[in-house]
């Protein structure tokens, strides 16, 4: 005869039995006996409908009847048949979230259920610049739970012209604690959390795998290549973004529903190519108008509604006031997604913010700026080439210096002399190495980079000298 | 139990098993944290077992407790002859009261005390249970006892 175990708040429905013996040969005959014995159990284990209530569990010796025969699960002697109460709860949005997002909950694509999916996702934003700002902004503003921000960077005054999460005073500070003071300022009600750290293939993994959504706001190929890498390999949705000068470009890129970045650009471009925000510049409210539709995108993958921007590259350009749509399909070839994939791992890139390292010279001769200023006051022939833009020279540059643009500087090797000693000099550095680079090429030899270029001349020899 | 006992509107609870919930709350914290509560008679909680949120999609504002981890306190308390009086949870971030969900899941029978949890630090804890069917939560009265 198998016995029935009574769940403790129901025995007083049964006797203040724990274990009552019944009769029947399967589950639904036993709990039919059961309802005869102790006829009080009745609502507490069958619904109005006469079947067994969602809040009541039957095991049949330690096993879910729904794992074996369900009600028609046969019983023998000795078998045991416990009745398991539901045990869960959980909160409600509070009266003071529901009061912060009335504006979400009026609305029957996010109602209340919406919101507190919201409060119950996460996105992890790589970099708290330009994208980052906005992007993190908005995505608090709206509620989602959890918020990680992956930037090792401190807050810069160049900054400021369009990283709106930053302000005026956290200049020399961390962009995390600038960003997470801002943020939970903005909403109490969320958990911001911080990863000062560069992105790279040994913390990519770990560092995404709690998150629901990754939104790339990154500004160089090597992060970008590695969160799309990451992301296909944790099958996240990567929400792209990018910004350049007047133009930016944003899609989805959502593993197994439509193409990776790699479908679009395979490899990272050859290095150097693709200028940096920092060498081009970027209208300042550009990442304004990019971050809002990542967050946009972010918002509608966590709530599951409308159709995301997958398979589709959305290309705007301030200067026209214009949007077009590109559609993107997976690339048979894709060396990450596709069945031809050669990309298993996670891999690092030589190339960092657009600079190559294979045009600079490996023996390049430096000199600091204070050396520099020490060996001018001394009298030396030291001409100065200054291989900047035009538009960056009118900004600052080092009195004396000769502006010869990097572009122009195989058509004016005419105006070098082999026998002088050159200092050549940019902004930080990078650019002169090129430089160098070219006039070793054509046989001079007698060269010096700048090193740090006008950025160190102002830190190191003259603070008066606006920096950009 | 009697009627006397199911009237019984004060909750006893020793200092370490408060200590002991306040615990594994802020240790759960930002999930929701969970577990049993055993004692010899109605209203006398003596021990307040830990037990995993079994929840996966949303833990920070839901906690399940398992069919098998609940048969397990079950036959712990039945062989040790003690009581299941109820369970406790916590509430990350939110007040110590109990929610429309914690309602719907409730037994007549068993006892949900509720825990708040501010940036990881236990706060309030109150005692609720359910005195009928289709009734709301009736708060009871917290005493904790020093031993």
């Amino acid at each position: 005869m198998p016995v029935v175990k009574i769940p403790t708040p129901l025995r007083r429905f049964a006797g203040n039995r724990a274990e009552v013996p019944t009769s029947g040969d399967t589950v639904s005959g036993l709990v039919a006996s059961l309802l005869a014995e102790c006829p009080q159990l009745r609502p507490h284990l069958l619904g109005d409908d006469g079947e067994i209530r969602n809040f009541v569990n039957l095991f049949v010796n330690g096993e879910d009847v729904w794992a074996l025969s369900g009600l028609e699960t046969p019983l023998g002697d000795g078998d045991k048949v416990t009745i398991v109460p539901a045990i869960a709860g959980g909160t409600d949005l509070s009266n003071e979230e529901i009061a912060r997002y009335a504006r979400h909950l009026i609305m029957p694509e996010v109602t209340i259920e919406g919101q507190k999916r919201l409060k119950e996702s996460s996105v992890l934003l790589i970099g708290a610049g330009g994208l980052g700002s906005p992007a993190s902004l908005y995505l608090a503003a709206a509620g989602v739970g959890r918020i990680g921000i992956v930037d090792f960077d401190v807050v810069d005054e160049s900054n400021l012209q369009r990283q709106i999460v930053h302000d005026t005073t956290w200049v020399g500070k961390p962009k995390l604690d600038s960003a997470k003071a801002r943020l939970s300022a903005l909403n109490p009600h969320l958990d911001i959390e911080t990863y000062p750290t560069a992105l790279t293939s040994e913390n990519a993994l770990v560092i995404m795998k709690d998150y629901d959504v990754v939104v790339d706001g990154t500004d160089n190929f090597e992060t970008r290549y590695l969160t799309n890498d990451a992301c296909y390999f944790l099958k996240k949705p990567n929400v792209y973004g990018s910004i350049f000068r007047f133009e930016g470009q944003a899609s989805v890129f959502w593993p197994d529903r439509g193409p990776c970045y790699r479908c679009l650009y395979p490899e990272p471009p050859p290095p150097g190519m693709v200028p940096s925000c920092a060498e081009g510049g970027v209208l300042g409210v550009l990442p304004g108008v990019i971050g809002g539709i990542q967050a946009t995108e972010a918002i509608k993958i966590l709530l599951g509604i409308g159709e995301p921007l997958v398979g589709r590259l959305l290309l705007y350009d301030a200067l026209s006031m214009s949007f077009e749509q590109l559609k993107l399909r997976r690339s048979p070839d894709c060396p990450l997604c596709s069945s031809k994939a050669t990309i298993t791992e996670l891999q690092d890139y030589k190339v960092f913010c657009g600079i190559d390292e294979t045009e600079i010279p490996a023996d390049l001769e430096e000199i600091t700026a204070t050396e520099l200023k020490q060996r001018l006051d001394a009298g030396e022939d030291l001409p100065i080439i200054d291989v900047r833009e035009p538009h960056e020279w009118a900004i600052c540059r080092i009195e004396g210096a000769k502006l010869v643009p990097l572009a122009s500087l195989s058509e004016r090797l005419h105006e070098f002399d082999s026998s002088r000693t050159y200092v050549m000099q940019c902004r930080s550095g990078v650019r002169s190495a090129k430089a160098i680079s070219q006039l070793r090429k054509a046989g001079f030899r007698r060269l010096l980079n700048l090193k740090g270029g006008v950025l160190a001349w102002a830190q190191e020899v003259d603070p008066s000298l606006p920096t950009y | 139990m009697s009627a006397a006992e199911a009237a019984t509107s004060t909750v006893r609870l020793g200092r370490p098993t408060l200590e002991a919930i306040r615990r594994e709350a802020g240790r759960a914290y930002p999930h929701e944290g969970c577990g049993a509560l055993l004692g010899p008679a109605t209203g006398e909680v003596e021990e307040a077992l830990p037990l995993p949120n079994t929840e996966e999609q949303a833990p920070r504002t839901r906690f399940v407790v398992s069919a098998r981890d609940y048969i397990a306190v079950e036959d712990e308390a039945d062989a040790r002859g003690l009581r299941l009086l109820g369970f406790w949870h916590s509430h990350p971030d939110h007040p110590a009261r109990p929610s429309s969900t914690d309602r719907k899941y409730a037994w007549e029978g068993l006892l949900t005390l509720v825990i708040a949890v501010e940036n990881g630090e236990p706060r309030d804890i109150t005692a609720w249970d359910v005195p009928g069917p289709d009734q709301p939560f009736r708060q009871l009265d917290l005493s904790i006892d020093p031993t």
